[in-house]
């Protein structure tokens, strides 16, 4: 073969495809093995025999061996045909020798046969090597790795597939068993359940475990293997097959991380789609927050903002054992604000807590004992931003990617949810507020469907038409009814053209409603067509405009009134331009300056001006410009000359662009004459204040400042008349400070209550003196009802106060003296029978309460002892009737039983016209007078009789006599002391009854005292005590002592007492116990006279120059001619119990006082016993 | 019988003496009205209460014993103290016969006084005592009708039910009913009990 061949078979191999170059290579081979075999037999000695087929045998058998059947058969043939050729003889021929020719055909069938086994060689051999290769090929598909362990469970042999990046160095687990290799997973248990399974010689399947590989990962392997038993049934070990599941695990925790996601999404969109109600909606979603995650809160704050100063829980969800925030506000903390801040730059969320980035802020985690946190900001659109989160406070948690993915998809359906339910919320309050406006408004839309035909209204389009919504089916035919008859034509005409493509339908008609009631409509709307231009729909808006309509024909007449008014003005109007030009004037400006209208046109107010100069008009001007309304006074001056005194009020206003001054002058002539009267009167008024101390004010509630205070309360107070008005501190700094907290409060309870108040106090004047000032406040109001000033008058009272106080001292003095005195008096008004006035004293003696109602007439009249009652009311009458004084004695009973008697002075008090209007008069309480005087009644009487037993000395009687007065005082006092022993030793001891007791005590004992001083002086026969006495007092005195007698015995008393008697000298007691003598006398003379009156009358008279006669007459038997002397003797008498000394006892002391006693005949019935005294020479007073 | 305060009323015209007493009665806790004059007292209005007069023999107008007859007349029961001035043993044994309490002279030993109130309160409440439970009874007869006094009587006169009916021409029944009647009427426990009430009232019975 030269090169070229060898180039050429090379070139034409390499374009072979690989099936033939192996085939060529294998015949190739097979040829060159035969082919060599030759060479080497060739060179070798010829061989006899079967030597001769050695190699070439070799040969086909390597042939064979690497090439298969064609191989072997290519070689056998070369081979043969070599042989054939050259070693069997003949050589060089292909001729044989019969004996070769066995050998040769042996040799032929042993290269078939050997072909043959070859072929089945190389046919198993490429059956194992498939196999082998299909073995492969499912290890390196089915499985990832192939073991087998020994008897002992050694590894002997491991397969890895090439998928495995990470197996183990090959080898290196060989010899080991399984459980000494590290594996993290499974548990003990589960190792020892599987060497167990493996002990029984049992098949496991899916052993998982788990091992670490070199990156820190985790590899998971799940091993299934089978027994294997050699032929004697000996367990020989395991083989089987190992899964790398890391993935699988890996997807099976990423589907399940997955189903959990989708499943708490689910809950969290059922939670969402629940409700409408926002707060629902969050608390559900919260809830299933809560138990997804497990967490020990979950809530939401709004609003998430670091500006805002404090957020709150929306809505929270918490276990019981961790209390949340109640709803209270949570003010902002530097570290919320942070937090707040964060979550709102961070997309998703963040997380606080061990294993994280940031850590719970200091308060959270002591507040409410927060561990770990997960929270994300939501912006909901329409609203500001909510903060959502979970706190875990049972343990610190590390959020897991999962979990924080999860967090951050249901914030984002949760923000997905609050902005649906925020913008329905805005929606309804649309649809709300557009209702509303179109209630407002009046406005109602309606719509017409042509191509159904059907109509729609509004309910304000219904209500405008007074129709209700429900009448709406036969529309169409109803609206045109509505529509008031004369403007049917119109609308219906209206509405046609503008179907017809004409203007937009727009019109003005009256509906009359149902209820008869007329409005205005203004009705417009715009048609839809389709593509061909055919009317489809109609939408319109219709407004009920009769408000409007009204309002304008109310505005219309309001202007013409208006128009009226302006003329009709008793002012003047002047409108003019801008350089002050007249304009246009009305009727009263042409008036009052006499100019008609045409020709005020145009003029400049110096025209008419004569007080302002040029300067000051253009000041003015300047000023109204400015947009001031400028108040001034000028002159003006008619046509005819005459000026008169105005007062102008202007003011600017655009109108088109241009300036005009609009000015109102109003003739203030009468204003300035009243002004100038006004100024008369302050003036009268400034002077009369000061005449008469009064000031007057005007208090600024609210300032607490005088707006106005008169210049007598100037002076008064001290102030500055031109000075600042004072403020209502300064009036008080001059108060006294004990005044000052009673002004005050009277003040203010002047505003409060809106009451008039007066006040009186005191003033320090800076001279040191005090004055006494009362105040009188009134409290004006505004229209709203509330104070705002007090205005009031101040007067200076000093004077009067002095003399107050000076007349009360008198009034103390007098009821004083009155008291001590016993003395009351009063003033009875006979109109209303009612006593005006009784003085304390007076009370107190009637027993009337001083502080009460005065008494009635009928009341004292009441207190009056029956049996003196009708003298005192005849008495009184008498007063009334004959315009005298009278008085009177009487008794009253008080309430409490006590007997008083009372001596009454009246005198009557005239009116102008000479009518007893009043009485006033005094009472005194004379009961201890009284007492005194029948004391010394009795006292008399025992002086006579015993100045009888001075002559007659019947000593037992005198004894007797005097045993029995003195007995009465002794046994008082014996009997008072024991009551007083009584009082003291009571329990507790009454000192008040004791010390009154023991005074009756010293009372009784100085009566005894008494008494046996006038025995004593009696039985010394003691000279008369000669003194100046009335007569006339003498006689009513003895008249009072008989008054007890008088009254009993029914005897009528007259007395006719000289007035002008002049006084005698003498005994007083002598003379009273004579007198008192003649009367008992007469009275026992009458005590049996029937059928006619008895009557005393006692009778002074000046009977001379030197005399004074007292005459006792009564109406008695009278004494006879005979006896008239007589009756004078000693121990005369005609009395059957009485003892006669009276007279003759009498008549020696008339006579011892140079007078004489006698007795003779009255006319027509009893006697007169007449005295006399002489008249004391000097009568001094 | 309730207990009414007992009123003590004191007439003498030494106003004095009457204050003293007052006072004197005050101390032991009585009740005092005191009058000057003995028409006073009989004009004032009296209480119904038990009491009993101190008066002074010497009254003007009336002497004391001749008041205390006019006291009788008046059928006024109070028991009457004097008290006097003077005193002499007629005056006294008089004023004692005519059923006085007591006779004291001033001046007095204010206990004697006390006492003889005391006294005479007591004997005045036993005498109300009395006059109410006579009075009682007599309302108790008056609600008797002709029949049962009949049979009263001739029920405290020993007779028997037989008898009664006999001599009242009655059925014994009747009889009983008539007797239960005035039984029960009486207030009676027993017969010996109706007895005495007739003795009280003075019901005699015919033999």
């Amino acid at each position: 073969m030269n090169r070229q061949t060898v180039e050429t078979l090379g070139a034409v191999g390499m374009n072979l495809p690989p099936k033939r170059r192996h085939a060529l290579g294998r015949y190739g081979l097979a040829m060159a093995f035969a082919i060599v075999a030759l060479l080497i037999r060739s060179a070798l000695p010829v061989p006899e025999g079967t030597a001769i087929y050695q190699l070439p045998i070799v040969a086909v058998v390597l042939s064979g061996w690497y090439g298969g059947r064609g191989p072997a058969l290519v070689a056998s043939a070369i081979c043969a045909t070599g042989i054939l050729y050259r070693f069997i003889p003949p050589a060089h021929t292909f001729e044989m020798t019969p004996d070769y020719a066995l050998g040769f055909f042996i040799f032929i069938a042993l290269c078939l046969l050997l072909s043959e086994f070859s072929a089945g060689r190389r046919h198993a051999e490429q059956e194992l090597r498939a196999s082998e290769a299909r073995f492969r090929a499912l290890v390196q598909f089915s499985f990832d790795v192939y073991w087998e362990t020994d008897a002992q469970h050694r590894f002997t042999r491991q397969e890895f597939s090439e998928r495995l990046t990470d197996a183990p160095a090959p080898g290196s687990e060989i010899g080991k068993t399984r459980w000494e290799i590290p594996y993290v997973e499974p548990d003990e248990e589960a190792w020892r359940k599987h060497r167990a399974t493996m002990d029984a010689h049992l098949p496991f399947r899916d052993f998982e475990l788990a091992r670490r590989t070199a990156d820190g990962g985790i590899r998971y392997v799940s091993v299934s293997g089978i027994p294997v038993f050699d032929e004697t049934g000996r367990f020989a070990g395991y083989r089987g097959v190992g899964r790398h599941i890391t993935d699988r695990k890996r997807a099976e925790a990423e589907h399940r991380a997955h189903i959990w996601f989708l499943e708490s999404m689910d809950r969290i969109n059922r939670a969402m789609q629940g409700t409408n109600d926002l707060e629902r909606m969050m608390g559900d979603v919260l809830d299933a927050v809560l138990e997804i995650f497990a967490s020990d809160r979950a809530w939401i704050l709004y609003p998430c903002d670091p500006n805002a100063p404090s957020w709150r829980a929306v809505m929270e969800r918490i276990r019981p054992e961790f209390p949340g925030t109640r709803g209270c506000d949570l003010p902002l903390t530097v570290d919320f604000a942070e937090v707040a801040r964060a979550a709102l730059d961070s997309e998703g969320a963040l997380l606080a807590g061990p294993g994280h980035g940031r850590q719970v802020e200091p308060e959270l985690a002591e507040h409410f004992g927060v561990r770990s946190k997960m929270l994300m900001a939501l912006r909901p659109k329409g609203d500001r931003p909510y903060l959502f989160g979970l706190h875990q406070c049972s343990r610190p948690r590390t959020w897991t990617k999962d979990e924080q993915r999860l967090f951050e998809e249901i914030g984002h359906r949760v923000t997905d949810g609050l902005a649906s339910l925020i913008a329905f919320r805005s929606l309804q309050e649309s649809e709300r507020k557009l209702e509303a406006a179109q209630r407002i408004a009046h406005v109602g839309w309606w719509e017409r469907d042509f191509v159904t035909g059907r109509v729609s209204l509004s309910d304000e389009a219904c209500s405008i038409f007074g129709v209700q919504p429900l009448d709406l089916p036969h529309w169409q035919d109803r609206w045109l009814n509505l529509i008031h008859p004369e403007d049917r034509e119109k609308t219906a005409a209206a509405s046609e053209t503008a179907l017809r493509g004409g203007p937009r339908y727009d019109v003005e008609y009256r509906v009359v409603r149902p209820d008869g009631t007329v409005r205005v409509v203004h009705s417009q709307g715009d048609v839809t067509g389709d593509e061909s231009g055919r009317p489809v729909r109609q939408f319109g808006v219709m407004q009920d405009i009769t408000e409007l309509r009204r309002a304008e024909g109310e505005l219309r007449a309001s202007e013409a009134r208006f128009r009226t008014f302006v003329d009709r003005a008793t002012d003047a109007f002047f409108l003019l331009d801008d350089k002050a030009r007249v304009v246009d004037v009305n009727r009263q400006a042409c008036e009052s300056l006499g100019f008609t209208r045409e020709e005020l046109i145009g003029m400049h107010p110096r025209d008419f001006d004569v007080a302002l100069d040029e300067a000051s008009i253009e000041r003015l001007v300047g000023r109204a410009r400015a947009g001031e309304t400028i108040t001034f006074e000028t002159r003006h001056r008619r046509k005819d000359g005459t000026t008169f005194p105005v007062e102008i009020r202007a003011s600017m206003f655009p109108k088109d662009g241009k300036l005009l001054n609009l000015a109102l002058v109003r003739d203030i002539t009468e204003r300035k004459l009243a002004e100038e009267s006004l100024r008369q009167s302050e003036a009268y008024l400034t002077e009369a204040q000061r005449l008469s101390h009064t000031g007057s004010w005007a208090l600024d509630v609210a300032t607490n400042r005088y707006l106005y205070t008169s210049m007598e309360f100037d002076r008064i107070f001290g102030f500055d008349a031109q000075g600042e008005a004072p403020t209502r501190d300064a009036v008080m700094k001059r108060m006294h400070p004990d005044d000052r907290i009673s002004w005050t409060r009277i003040l203010e309870k002047s505003v409060r209550e809106k009451l008039d108040t007066t006040s009186e106090y005191r003033i320090l004047l800076a001279d040191g003196s005090v004055r006494h000032i009362r105040t009188i406040r009134h409290p004006v109001v505004n229209s709203a009802g509330e104070v705002v000033k007090l205005v009031g008058t101040s007067i200076d009272i000093t004077e009067r106060k002095l003399a107050e106080e000076s007349l009360r001292q008198s009034e103390a003095y007098l009821t004083e003296a009155q008291r001590l005195s016993h003395t009351g008096s009063w003033a009875l008004d006979l109109t209303s029978n009612r006593y005006v006035y009784t003085s304390e004293e007076s009370d107190r003696i009637f027993g009337f309460d001083p502080r009460g109602e005065k008494p009635s007439r009928e009341a004292v009249s009441q207190r009056i002892h029956p049996e003196d009652r009708s003298n005192w009311k005849r008495n009184l009458e008498k007063s009334l009737r004959e315009n005298v004084d009278t008085f009177d004695e009487y008794r009253i009973v008080l309430p409490d039983g006590d007997v008083r008697h009372i001596h009454t002075i009246r005198h009557p008090v005239m009116n102008s016209a000479g009518q007893v209007v009043k009485l006033v008069g005094t009472s005194i309480d004379v009961t201890e007078r009284k007492r005194a005087e029948q004391e010394r009644e009795r006292l008399l009487r025992l002086e006579a009789e015993l100045a009888h037993a001075n002559r007659v000395n019947t000593l037992g009687e005198l004894t007797a006599s005097i045993a029995h007065e003195v007995n009465q005082p002794l046994g008082a006092m014996v009997t008072s002391a024991a009551a007083c022993a009584r009082w003291l030793t009571a329990e507790p001891p009454n000192m008040e009854e004791a010390r009154s007791v023991l005074e009756h005590i010293v009372a009784d004992g100085k009566r005894a005292g008494e008494i046996i001083g006038r025995v004593r002086a009696l039985t010394k026969r003691q000279m008369p005590r000669m003194e100046l006495l009335d007569v006339n007092v003498k006689v009513r005195q003895v008249v009072e002592l008989a008054d007890d007698e008088l009254r009993s015995r029914d005897v009528v008393l007259r007395t006719e007492l000289d007035a002008m008697l002049p006084g005698v000298y003498g005994d007083r007691v002598q003379l009273q116990q004579v007198v008192l003598n003649l009367v008992m006398n007469a009275i026992e003379a009458m005590a049996g006279v029937v059928g006619r009156p008895r009557e005393l009358t006692i009778v002074t008279t000046r009977s001379s120059a030197s005399e004074v006669v007292v005459e006792v007459r009564d109406s008695g038997p009278g004494v006879a001619q005979d006896r008239v002397e007589r009756i004078f003797e000693s121990f005369y008498t005609t009395k059957p119990e009485g003892i006669g000394i009276g007279l003759s006892i009498s008549r020696s002391i008339v006579e011892a006082h140079g007078g004489r006693l006698w007795a003779s005949s009255n006319q027509p019935h009893g006697a007169v016993f007449r005295l006399s005294l002489p008249i004391a020479q000097e009568s001094t007073a | 019988m309730s207990e009414h305060a007992a009123v003590v009323f004191v007439i003498d015209d030494d106003p004095s003496m009457l204050r003293s007493l007052a006072s004197l009665l005050r101390s032991v806790g009585l009740e005092a009205r005191v009058f000057s004059s003995a028409p006073e007292f009989m004009r004032a209005q009296r209480p119904d209460s038990p009491g009993c007069l101190v008066l002074d023999v010497r009254l003007p107008g009336m002497s004391g014993l001749a008041f205390q007859q006019e006291l009788a007349k008046a059928g006024i029961a109070l028991p009457v103290i004097f008290i006097t001035g003077h005193g002499d043993v007629p005056m006294s044994v008089r004023a004692m016969k005519a059923g006085a309490v007591e006779f004291l002279t001033k001046p007095f030993d204010d206990q004697l006084l006390l006492d003889a109130i005391h006294g005479a309160i007591e004997r005045d409440r036993e005498r109300r005592r009395t006059a109410a439970q006579l009075a009682e009874l007599q309302a108790r007869f008056r609600t008797l009708t002709e029949r049962e006094r009949e049979v009263f009587k001739l029920v405290i006169a020993g007779r028997l039910n037989k008898q009664i009916a006999d001599d009242l021409s009655l059925s014994v029944v009747t009889v009983k009913v008539h007797r239960a009647h005035v039984m029960r009427k009486m207030l009676a426990k027993s017969v010996v009990d109706l007895v005495r009430m007739a003795d009280q009232l003075g019901v005699s019975h015919p033999s």
